[in-house]
Order: C-alpha cells, then structure tokens, then sequence
C-alpha cells in the first residue's frame, strides 16, 4: 500500500518493478527483437493489439453513438411535445438534445426557434449564423434571420436573408416554404416602399403558386394592396372558374371590379355571391350600391349624349355637397388648419374679384399663395395668404370658391339644342372635369370614401 | 508461454534509433488515441446512467452523485490503483527527469477507471490531464516493450503525454505545444518530430472515432473593431489576476487538506468535496462536470453578465475545492470553464456600457479562455493555439495574443508561484522548473572571454616575439595566426619549457602549433567548452569578420565566469530577507 505522504511521483521503486517487467517477458519471451530486429515479434504485438483495441473501440463507438442519438432524439421529442406549453423547458431539452448531437441541423433550429418565440433574438442569432456555417444555403435558417432583422428594424438586411431564403435549400416542404418567404419579402417591400419591386415578386409568386384557393386568395390580396386590381382580377376570375362555389373570391372579386370601375362584371360576381350565400346583407348591399353606381355612371358604353349628360349632372350634383360637406368639416390633420383659413381667404376675396376661376387644379404651397394674393384687398385674405403660406402643401389645392361657381354654372348650363351632340358631349366634358376637380379637392381633403359615388368618380378619372 | 502468433515477416530495413523512435511515436498516438476515445465514452456513459442528462439532472441525483463518485474515484486510486494519484503534468516530468522515461503500467487503468468514474458523476474536474497521464502510461509500456535504451525512454514521456492531450482536446497544435513549454520546458529539436507524429496520429484516432468537429461550435465572430482591444486588455488583467487567486486558493485549501492523513481522510475528503459540488449543483448546475456544454451555450450568448460571472466564480470555488480534496480529475476544463466565464462576462458587461460597435460575446469568451489558461499554466503559446484550435477561427488571434499576453505578464508578476513547480515540491519531488529555465539566461563566451590586445602574433613570429608579448600582462596564452582564418594557441608555461631556445628562433620550429578552433562571442559557453580540446585556449573571432580576434578564451576564464555567476545568482537570496 502506498505510503502515508503526498509524494506520489516517487518512481525509483517502479523503475525496479520486477512485476511488471516479469509480466511483459512472460507475455513476451522473445521481445528483445525490436522495430528493427529480425523476427519483429514486438511490432507484430503491436499490430495485433491495436487492431483488437480498434474493433474493441469501434464496437464501444458503435454503442456510444446508438445510445447518443437516441437520448438526442429523446430531447428533442420532449422539446417538441412542451414547446407551445411551456418554451423554457422546450429550450433546455433542445440544448441537451445539442449537446448530444451538435452536428444536427434539426436541433439547431429547433432550438433557434424556439428561443425565438422567448424573445432571446441574439442567442437564436448565434445558432442560425451556424446553421448557415454548416450549409450557407439553409433557406430556414435564412428565413428566421430574416424574422431577427425585421424585428431590429434592419429592412436591407432582412430582404437578402430573405432572397437567400427564397433561393435557398429547403428540406420536404420547400414549395410551401419558398412561398411563404415570397409573401413576407413582398411585405417587406411593399412596407418599405419598394413598390415595383413588390410587384414583381408577386409576379413570379404568381407564376409558381399552385391553384389553392388561400394562397390565390392571399396573392389577390397583396395585389390589391400594392393597387393593382387589374392583377388581382385576374387571379380571382381565375381561381372562380376553378372554385365556382367560393363566395369569399366572389366578393374580392366584385372588390377587385370596382376598383376598375367594371361595374357590370362588379355586379355579376356580386350577385354570384350572394347566390353562394343569400343571407349575406353585406353582398346584398353591394349589389344594390352597384347598381347605384351603374345608373350613376356617364361613362357606361351605349348612352345615348343625352342620357351621359343627365348622368354628369347627377354626379356633380352629388358630388359639390359632398365636397362643400367635407370642406366644412374640421380639417384632417393641425397643418390643414392653415388650408382652411386660405381656402377662406380665397374665397372671401374671390367674391369681388376677376381672378375667380383661375384656380384649376393645381395644389398645394403655389395654389394657396395664389388663393392669399387673390385676397390682397381684405384682410381675411391677407390672413388667408399667410395661413396659407404656412399650411405649405396641406392647403387646400384649389381656388374653392370658383371651383364652386364653376360648377353651379355647369349644372344650370344646358346645351342650345339637344340634337347639337357636339355641345351636348362639350358640356358634358365640362362637367366631369369640374366633378374630377372637385373630387381631387375631396381627396385631398378628406380622403377617398368608400361607395357608389366614388367608384363612378373614380371610374370616370380612369376614362378622363 | 509460447507466441501464439507466427512473426510478421517484414523486409529487413536498416532503421536508425532515431527513425525508430520516430515510428514508435505513431504507434504510441495510435494506442494513446484509442484508450482516450475510450476514456472519453466511458465518462459520458457513466454520466448517462448516473446524473443523466442536464435538463434532467434530478436535483437528489444532483446532490448525491458528485459526493458517490468522488469516494468511489478516490477509493479505486486509494485500494487498487495507488499509482494513479497525482498530476499528469508531473508524472510526466517527473518520468523524464526521475525515472528515465518508466511509469507504473497500472496508472493507465487507475486513471482511467477512478477519472471516469469521478467526472462522469459529474465532481468540477476534467479528462485532459489524466488523458496526458494515461498518454504517459501507454507511451511508457510500449517504450519498454520495444527496450528502448535510456537515452531513448526519457523522450517516451513527453510523446506519450503529447498524444494523450491532443486527443483529449482534440487539437493536435495544442498538444505539442503544450508539451514543449510545460512538459519539456525548451524546444528540443530531437524530440520535436517525434511529439508531432504521436500528436497527430493520437488525433486522427480521435477523430475516426468521435469525429472531426471542434471542440467547441464558435458562432461567426465579425470584424474586430480596434477599441475592442480596451476591453481585450481589461480581460487580460483581470483574467491574470483572477488565475493567480485561482492558483493560492488551489494551493493553500490542499496544504491545509494535507493535514487530513490516513486512508479515511483521502476517501472522505473527496467525498465532502463532492457534497460540497451537489450542493452547488442544486443553484447552478452548470458547475457541475467539466463544463463544456455551459462554455458552448456561453459562446451563443445564452447568459447575462451576471451569470456569466456567478458562474465563473463558483467554478473556480468548486473545482478547487474538488482538486485540494484529491478528487480524481484534471484541471483543464474546468480552467477554461473559469476564463470563459470571466471573459465572457466582462465582455458582456462592457457590452452595456461600451459606447463603440463591439464584437460578439464568443470573441470575449474565448479570449477569457485563453487568458486564464495562459495564467493558470503559464503557458502563453499553448493558450493561443488552443483558442485558435478549438474556435477553428483565425480571426480571433489577435484579441487573444494580446489579452493572453496580459493576462501571462500579470500572473507572473502577481503571483511568483509556478503552480505545477509548486505542487511538485508539495508532492515531495523537486524538477526542474520549466518557469525558471525559460527566464534563465545561459552564459555566453562574450561573458567569459578576456581581451587578446597584442597577444596575436603573425605566422613567422619568433620564440623571443612571444616572450614579449607575455611580458606585462598576466595572461596564460597567446594566439599565433596561421592564416587568414587559422589560429594556434600557446600556453606561457609550455614557452617557458624552451628556456634553451633561442629568442630568433621562429616560434614554429622549435614549438608544434596544432590548429585551435576558434569561438564566436554569442557562442553559449557550455557549447565553447565541448571545443577546447587538448588547447590551452581558444581565439574569439567576430562573425563578420572571422579573420579578426576579438578575444581569448582559456579555461580559467571559463572557471571564472561560471563562479562569477553562480556567486551573482546566489547574493540576492543569501541578501534578501525572508
């Protein structure tokens, strides 16, 4: 037994440990031969030793990696079946499952995600950025990077995460996952305001995205967000002829229909809906508000001149309130304030004025200036003039006060003969432009409102 | 007992000793390699069926298992293996400088088992040093199956100890270098070949086995923005500073064990360390065990600062609790544990007052690392490969070359005590110090050499030219120049043995002048004293102009310099008071 004291690296009795060197010659009765020996007995040993110790190592590795893998597996399980219960105790079953298996890209992101759901943004950071080591391509792990950098505000970093998601390896579900980065890249820009950009991502979405209905309905969606209706038609009439019964691609349809000011076709998908679903009062008011619209609007083809003047009376009959309504309702936003007052200004001058009429359509700092020095002469102008100046671009566009006298005159005017077509379509003309002017006043505003009126203004925008 | 085997017939190849060695250190690696691939599952199994995994480390398993490994650890090396004790670093060295290259066969399977049995249960030690052990053992049986003579044996141990710690870390860089400064202490040239080759193929077992991954999965770490190197620097000190306290608490909690004698103490000693681990396991189970999975989780920024330094604090608190106590298990890991956690930690906290752009926290918690391994060991250039190794990140050199460097220049300067030197002398073995033999400088022939001021005479000088030139001056020889670059030398009393020649007469005939080697003034002077020969001195010429004497050499000036400086060493101990 050894002696009592620390001295432990006392070796001058090992040295002269005959056990051991007994036991080696026992083993070995011809070892005196070495490497370079004529019967290399020795390097035989060894040889035979290290391949017994090999096997030996390779059948414990063997064991080692199974069992290994397995409680890996186990882990991740666990984490799986506790990550939307309790997101803590799914993390430390992932990080054991890691420590475990540190190569598995599967854990990794589990684990990435699941520290992602926790808010711990930096160390999910960390286990992505090494995912991407191990395969610079993982089009997951590029995507949640993405999700980081649209959490810290960093936009040109998250649309390469996200292009490299989009172009990236997927694992099984790669159609669904590529779609998925597209739709979220498009928000991305269409949020940034890279609007052509986001279209022509729709685009190529639009290319490869299979004919089902949510993500079809979801592509119409973002089209007509990015105020391309025409597109969005387009998707839902086709996604009608192949799901004749979905009411809800009827009803963005009519949306989408409207906004192109084809009122017909509008009521046609309309009133399909509500054949899909008859107690829906919301379709069967738009079909009503459609048909308002319908016999609204001059600018349906096959109206007699006489007929299309009746309507742009209508419409600017309907639209002066409107837009005398919302001009004395109190003004969108503090600048607008200085707006009012030199539309006020304006107008108050304008009453003894010859520069009445002058207005037009142009907006902004030059148009209320101009409406200020039109009130030169009373002081209400003046004060017009230097709210005007200071309201900046807010200001109301217009000169109001003629804009309204120019449009009483139209309604009162009517054309010297009704045979003359010529003076019929000139007054007509006259009265869609001051309807059209009247409406940018609204816009401007107040904003566009929502229904008959303004689907026919709009609509008659598009043909002006 | 009869061979069983028929004898390989190989052809018949003239093998040098050296050569010999050289394919002895792969066969050594090899074995080396596959008993730490073993070590290194059998530590994982015992851990799987006894404190299971870390999320499900049951807090009774916690609290129990490191107290019941540590005695059963203990108790293996205290009743089977009792030659497994103690560190492998000094079996090493002392292998190299006691025993001629012999360590106990039974210190493999003794630190394997007892190791095993003690980390796997989850005590605040690690495999590495007793991987190097076991390097040690196995490197130590085949060097004496193969009779290696002597000369030969006492390279075995570093070989041996080479393999082995590569393989633990799995770092064939770290593991020669390793040895080269703490083991071997100098880079001796003749066995530097054989330390790489037992390195590598150590390691490529290792890998076969276990695979190729770093040790550790280090996250990208960026550009490194030049004001990080404040915080670099500050991790330095503070790393330098913080591996001397480790070092004097380490030391003083085991002189004060050492008082606890007899087989009771050194079972129950490691046993109330391993209370001691299970109850810290219970507040913060990451101490428990070498640590790597918590180093790997600091390098992906799980922990706060806080955490980060708790941690580094309690680890070093356990680990030396478990060391002083006799617990079977090495130092490494937990030391590395320590730094990341110190690093990472000042790291994160500059992180929230540092105003500039700063790099990653893996970048701190590697340079932590390094730092406190380089002050714990003093071994600065193993500390920067290691990082550099397991982090398979190059980036990182530069922060850790100048923290490293920092933290090396403060412990030494905070703490005198080399810690291997120390325990050493604890354990009762006085070797070498590694420390010292780096700081020492040799004495040079330009230290020892006297002037040769018209002492050189030209080829043709005669018996009286030299009579001449001895006269006045107290020195014993004369250089005689043969030609531009050859000298002779002539010793006063051989000149006065011709009392009869006459003063004309041409020195050369009636005196034989063999040709004296000369010397170089940055020539070490042991290497100058190999070449004197039967010559009575020997010409210093300079090196630029070897045709130009510069000096003289004769042995009592050789005498002189080594009294001179032994007696200059000697005055400050004899002076300074203790």
């Amino acid at each position: 037994m050894e002696q009592e004291g620390r001295s432990v690296y006392l070796f001058e009795p090992v040295v002269q440990d005959a056990d051991v060197g007994s036991s080696f010659r026992h083993l070995f009765p011809s070892v005196r031969e070495t490497l370079l020996g004529s019967p290399p007995r020795a390097a035989s040993a060894a040889v035979v030793l290290l391949v017994l110790m090999g096997g030996a190592a390779g059948i414990l590795a063997r064991d080692y990696d199974a069992m290994r893998l397995r409680l890996a597996h186990d882990e991740l399980v666990q984490g799986m079946l506790e990550a939307d219960s309790r997101p803590d105790d799914a993390a430390e079953h992932y990080r054991a499952a890691l420590a475990l298996d540190r190569e598995s890209p599967a854990i990794r992101r589990a684990l990435a995600v699941s520290l992602l759901e926790m808010g711990r943004s930096d160390e999910a950071e960390t286990h992505l950025i090494e995912l991407l080591q191990l395969d610079p391509i993982d089009a997951q792990a590029n995507l949640l990077l993405a999700h980081i950098a649209m959490r810290r505000r960093a936009f040109a970093d998250a649309e390469t995460f996200y292009q490299r998601a989009i172009y990236g390896r997927w694992g099984d579900d790669a159609a669904a996952g590529r779609i998925a980065a597209r739709f979220e890249l498009v928000d991305l820009l269409s949020r940034t305001g890279k609007r052509i950009q986001a279209r022509a991502e729709l685009l190529r979405l639009q290319a490869e995205l299979p004919e089902v209905p949510p993500l079809q309905h979801e592509l119409a969606e973002r089209f007509m967000e990015l105020g391309d209706p025409a597109q969005a038609a387009d998707v839902l009439q086709r996604l009608m002829k192949a799901h004749p019964g979905d009411a809800t691609a009827a009803k963005r349809l009519t949306d989408a229909l409207l906004a192109l000011g084809r009122f017909r076709e509008a009521r046609d998908a309309a009133s399909h809906a509500l054949a899909l679903d008859p107690q829906d009062r919301s379709t069967r008011r738009r079909v009503d508000q459609i048909n308002e619209a319908l016999s609204l609007d001059p600018t349906v083809r096959g109206l007699s001149p006489a007929t299309r003047l009746r309507r742009s009376g209508e419409l600017l009959a309907r639209v002066l309130p409107d837009v005398e309504s919302c001009l004395g309702a109190p003004a969108v936003g503090a600048a607008a304030g200085g707006s009012v007052a030199a539309g006020a200004g304006g107008a108050a001058a304008v009453g003894g004025s010859a520069a009445a009429g002058a207005g037009g359509a142009a907006g902004g700092l030059a148009a209320a200036g101009a409406a200020g020095r039109a009130g030169v002469g009373g002081a209400a102008g003046a004060a017009g003039a230097a709210a005007g100046v200071a309201a900046g671009a807010a200001a109301a566009p217009t000169d109001w006060s003629g804009l309204r006298s120019r449009a009483q005159s139209a309604l009162a005017a009517k054309p010297t003969s009704m045979r003359d077509t010529d003076a019929i379509d000139s007054l007509t003309d006259q009265r869609l432009a001051i309807v059209d002017e009247l409406w940018r006043l609204r816009v401007s505003r107040c904003g566009t409102p929502e229904g008959p009126l303004a689907w026919v203004v709009l609509s008659v925008e598009h043909l002006r | 007992m009869t061979w069983p085997l028929r004898p390989v017939r190989l052809p018949r190849v003239a093998l040098g000793d050296t050569q010999r060695v050289l394919l002895l250190s792969i066969v050594i690696g090899l074995f080396a390699g596959l008993l730490i691939v073993c070590f290194h599952m059998a530590i994982d199994f015992v851990r799987w069926a006894t404190v299971g995994l870390p999320f499900g480390w049951h807090p009774v398993r916690r609290l129990l298992w490191p107290a019941i490994g540590a005695v059963a650890g203990a108790g293996l090396v205290q009743f089977v293996f009792a030659r497994a004790r103690g560190s492998g670093v000094i079996h090493a060295k002392a292998a190299i400088h006691i025993s001629d290259g012999v360590v106990p066969p039974s210190t493999v399977p003794g630190k394997f088992a007892a190791c095993a049995v003690s980390i796997g249960c989850g005590n605040s030690l690690g495999p590495e040093d007793p991987a190097l052990q076991m390097g040690v053992g196995v490197a130590s049986i085949v060097g004496r199956a193969f009779r290696l003579p002597r000369e030969h044996m006492r390279l075995i141990a570093p070989i041996g100890a080479a393999a082995g710690i590569a393989a633990a870390f799995n770092t064939p860089i770290t593991g020669v270098l390793f040895v080269i400064e703490e083991v071997i202490g100098s880079w001796n040239a003749g066995v530097l070949g054989s330390i790489l080759l037992s390195a590598v193929s150590a390691v490529v077992v290792s890998r076969w086995y276990l695979g190729d991954a770093p040790l550790f999965r280090v996250p990208a770490l960026g550009a490194v923005s030049p004001t990080d190197f404040l915080i670099y620097a500050a991790i330095g000190v503070i790393g330098g500073l913080a591996s001397t306290f480790y070092v004097r608490l380490m030391l003083v909690l085991r002189k004060r064990f050492d008082g606890w004698t007899g087989t009771n103490a050194r079972i129950l000693l490691p046993g109330l360390a391993g209370v001691f681990v299970g109850l810290a396991g219970l507040w913060l189970p990451q101490v428990q065990g070498p640590g790597y999975l918590t180093i790997d989780s600091a390098l992906h920024d799980r922990f706060d600062w806080t955490s980060l330094l708790l941690l580094g604090v309690a680890k070093i608190l356990v680990t030396s609790l478990c060391f002083a106590a006799g617990t079977p298990g090495g130092l490494f890991a937990p030391t590395l544990f320590a730094g990341a956690m110190i690093g990472g930690g000042i790291g994160a906290l500059a992180g929230h007052y540092w105003p500039f752009p700063h790099a990653t926290q893996s970048a701190f918690v590697l340079v932590g690392m390094g730092t406190f391994f380089a002050g714990v060991f003093r071994a600065p250039m193993t500390s920067i490969f290691m990082v550099f190794e397991v982090s398979a990140s190059y980036q990182i050199i530069l922060p850790v070359m100048i923290a490293n460097t920092l933290g090396y220049l403060v412990a030494r300067k905070s703490g005198r005590v080399h810690f291997f030197d120390e325990l050493a002398r604890e354990e009762g073995v006085e070797l070498p110090s590694v420390q010292e033999e780096r700081e020492t400088r040799g004495l040079r022939v330009e230290d020892a050499m006297s002037s040769a001021a018209g002492l050189v005479l030209r080829p043709d000088a005669s018996v009286g030219d030299a009579r001449g030139a001895f006269a006045g001056t107290g020195q014993t020889c004369l250089i005689v120049r043969h030609g531009p670059r050859a000298f002779a030398t002539v010793h006063r009393a051989e000149l006065d043995a011709l009392v009869d020649a006459d003063s004309a007469v041409p020195l050369a005939e009636v005196y034989q002048l063999p040709d004296a080697p000369h010397l170089y003034p940055d020539l070490a002077l042991d290497t100058a004293l190999r070449l004197f020969g039967s010559h009575p001195a020997l010409p210093v010429v300079r090196r630029d102009a070897p045709g130009e004497v510069i000096g003289l050499l004769t042995l009592e000036d050789v005498a002189r310099a080594f009294r001179i400086e032994r007696r200059a060493r000697a005055t400050p101990e004899i002076l300074s008071p203790k």
